[in-house]
């Protein structure tokens, strides 16, 4: 039975929750209120553990996680959106990267967010891109699409050493979690391929996967199949699973919702002309970033994409 | 007490070597804390080694009293792997995890929950039973992140000190030139937390209440606040005389006290220990200090 995507992490994350040892697991509404609109509703710590619900500073909150992870104990900060991790910005990049150099023994430190991306709320909650996010200092981010994301990155990230941000989006939560299993994934999910297939390649950023996935069908009913990829973070240009695949379709469609001026896609595509391939390639994004009302829903027509490709 | 003395006179007198080498450009500028070797040296000596130190770019008199091993402050300043943090970190990120010094930031008000951080993963989260000091200065007072911290380690409960040292002078401006007075005392009793103050030329005074506060702040996993005033010598960051039109005026020449009244700590220490016992101190430290500039 397909379950719904919220209700589907929440229970993967109770049950990942219930079993950590020593742990420090915070943040606002985590054990009250909305319990962050149900993302971390029924949450049970073992008695080495600790669940505390904090005050709003949200700045404070992501410098004491890494002040936790510098001393090799762990930690989970659960928030709500992305705007407010702004606030944080600081530590991204100048506390995580004199940890770095310093080179301590880490523990674990995990900012799990719910991403408010279900529709335009004005023009101050704009920002939903992890890729901008990754690159400030090289860390890892997941967004969580699948059921094999859920399933993967939870067991394996949440509580993994180091740093890393995970994020579920808004705009999926009451839609049935995507079951589709992977045909290849790197090992540390930083590239999954969901679909194979000679026609085109497509690559998928942020949470679009989704949608891609529908595409990706329509055009296997016409008899079109595509390899269909989606990149958690790239902080190192590693593609190449995809340069593979752009050399074999030589079409790559890039689908990312991230309302930023500096994508991946584009990255990957002078990544892919410096390799010398003859390949077309589109980019769908969002025309207009939201600092304009506007109609905040992304869509993605494969009929149009056909006539391109 | 007297050891607590020849410390404090050794933490000057490296001190006065650095500036000496930075005038020579040995090495990048380094934010020098020529006044605050009192309190450095009074806190290590109330601390062990298992107390926690978080500090900022202005971290030399703490990294000195730590570590009392000017030739691994030198490597690290000039990035040799036998710094005290492997030649990795300089001047303003020193850090040194053999000492317990283990985050030290550039960024004003970075370090108050980084500091916090440590301290839940001391006390939460293991049972070392030690104290985290975090130590600024009166311009990092001025971030969200003080107020932030503040909020947050009263909520959880854990043994985090906070060292304010107020120089009246952050950003190379002073505190009249950039907002209106702070009065953390009030800002303490608010939020029910254990504040001390320390006054101009009152360091010497206070040595067991600045024990006190650190045994309530340890027995109770409390947060507590130190306030203390005093005076920096040397300019923001650089040698001083630096600059042509650098006012301060600071030469290993002139011996240890840089300044003829109760704000130098060593001006307090020869009336404390007498003219003759000090001067004879005073020209052990300058003769082991022309001793470690032939060196370099």
């Amino acid at each position: 039975m397909q379950k719904e995507y919220l209700n589907y992490i929440n229970k993967k994350l109770q049950n990942k929750i219930r079993g950590l040892n020593n742990f420090f697991i915070y943040g606002q509404n985590i054990n009250t209120g909305t319990y962050i609109s149900g993302l971390t509703k029924n949450f049970k710590v073992k008695k080495n553990s600790l669940i505390k619900n904090t005050p709003n500073s949200e700045s404070s909150l992501i410098g004491m996680g890494f002040g936790i992870m510098m001393k090799n104990k762990s930690a989970i900060y659960f928030g709500k959106q992305l705007d407010f991790l702004l606030l944080g910005v600081d530590h991204f990049v100048n506390t995580l990267n004199q940890i770095k150099v310093s080179r301590p023994k880490l523990g674990c430190f995990t900012i799990f967010l719910y991403v408010c991306d279900q529709g335009y709320q004005g023009p101050q909650s704009s920002f939903n891109s992890f890729s901008d996010l990754s690159s400030m200092c090289g860390f890892e981010t997941f967004q969580l699409n699948t059921a094999f994301d859920a399933e993967k990155i939870i067991n394996k990230k949440l509580s993994g050493k180091g740093f890393k941000i995970i994020g579920i989006s808004s705009k999926l939560c009451k839609t049935k979690i995507l079951q589709k299993k992977p045909v290849m994934y790197t090992k540390d999910y930083k590239i999954i391929k969901y679909c194979e297939g000679n026609f085109l390649t497509i690559v998928c950023f942020n949470f679009t996967l989704s949608k891609a996935y529908e595409v990706t069908k329509d055009l296997e009913n016409k008899g079109k199949s595509c390899d269909l990829f989606h990149i958690n973070y790239s902080n190192k240009n590693d593609y190449v699973s995809i340069i593979k695949s752009v050399k074999k379709t030589k079409k790559i469609l890039i689908i990312d919702d991230s309302k930023s001026e500096n994508l991946e896609g584009y990255k990957l595509i002078n990544r892919l002309k410096n390799k010398n391939i003859q390949f077309k390639s589109q980019i769908i994004k969002r025309e207009k970033i939201s600092w304009e009302i506007q109609d905040d829903s992304f869509k993605i027509d494969s009929k149009k994409i056909l006539l391109k490709f | 007490m007297k050891k607590l003395y020849k410390k404090i006179l050794k933490n000057r007198v490296h001190q006065l070597i650095l500036n000496e080498m930075m005038k020579k450009k040995s090495f990048n500028p380094v934010h020098l804390a020529l006044g605050h070797e009192g309190f450095a040296e009074i806190i290590n000596s109330i601390l062990n080694l298992k107390d926690e130190f978080i500090l900022t770019h202005r971290n030399i008199a703490f990294n000195l009293a730590r570590e009392n091993n000017i030739k691994k402050i030198i490597s690290e300043l000039k990035y040799l792997p036998n710094g005290v943090s492997r030649g990795e970190m300089g001047s303003m990120n020193m850090i040194n995890k053999n000492k317990n010094i283990n985050y030290s930031s550039s960024i004003l008000g970075n370090n108050f929950p980084v500091g916090l951080g440590a301290s839940i993963a001391n006390s939460k989260l293991s049972k070392e039973n030690n104290v985290t000091i975090v130590v600024t200065g009166d311009g990092a007072i001025e971030e969200g992140s003080f107020y932030e911290t503040l909020i947050l380690a009263n909520s959880l409960d854990v043994p985090l000190s906070i060292a304010i040292i107020n120089d009246n002078f952050a950003m190379a401006s002073k505190i009249s030139e950039r907002r209106k007075p702070i009065n953390l005392e009030k800002i303490a009793r608010s939020m029910n937390l254990k504040y001390l103050y320390i006054g101009h030329g009152e360091l010497l005074k206070k040595i067991q209440s600045i024990k006190s506060i650190f045994s309530y702040t340890k027995k109770n996993n409390k947060l507590s606040i130190i306030e203390i005033n005093l005076e920096t010598f040397n300019g923001h960051c650089g040698p001083s005389p630096g600059w042509p039109d650098d006012p301060k005026k600071i030469f290993i020449d002139n011996g240890l006290i840089i300044k003829n009244n109760s704000n130098d700590i060593i001006f307090l220490l020869k009336k404390k220990l007498g003219t003759k016992e000090f001067n004879k101190l005073e020209k052990i430290n300058l003769n082991y200090a022309k001793r470690i500039l032939k060196l370099y």
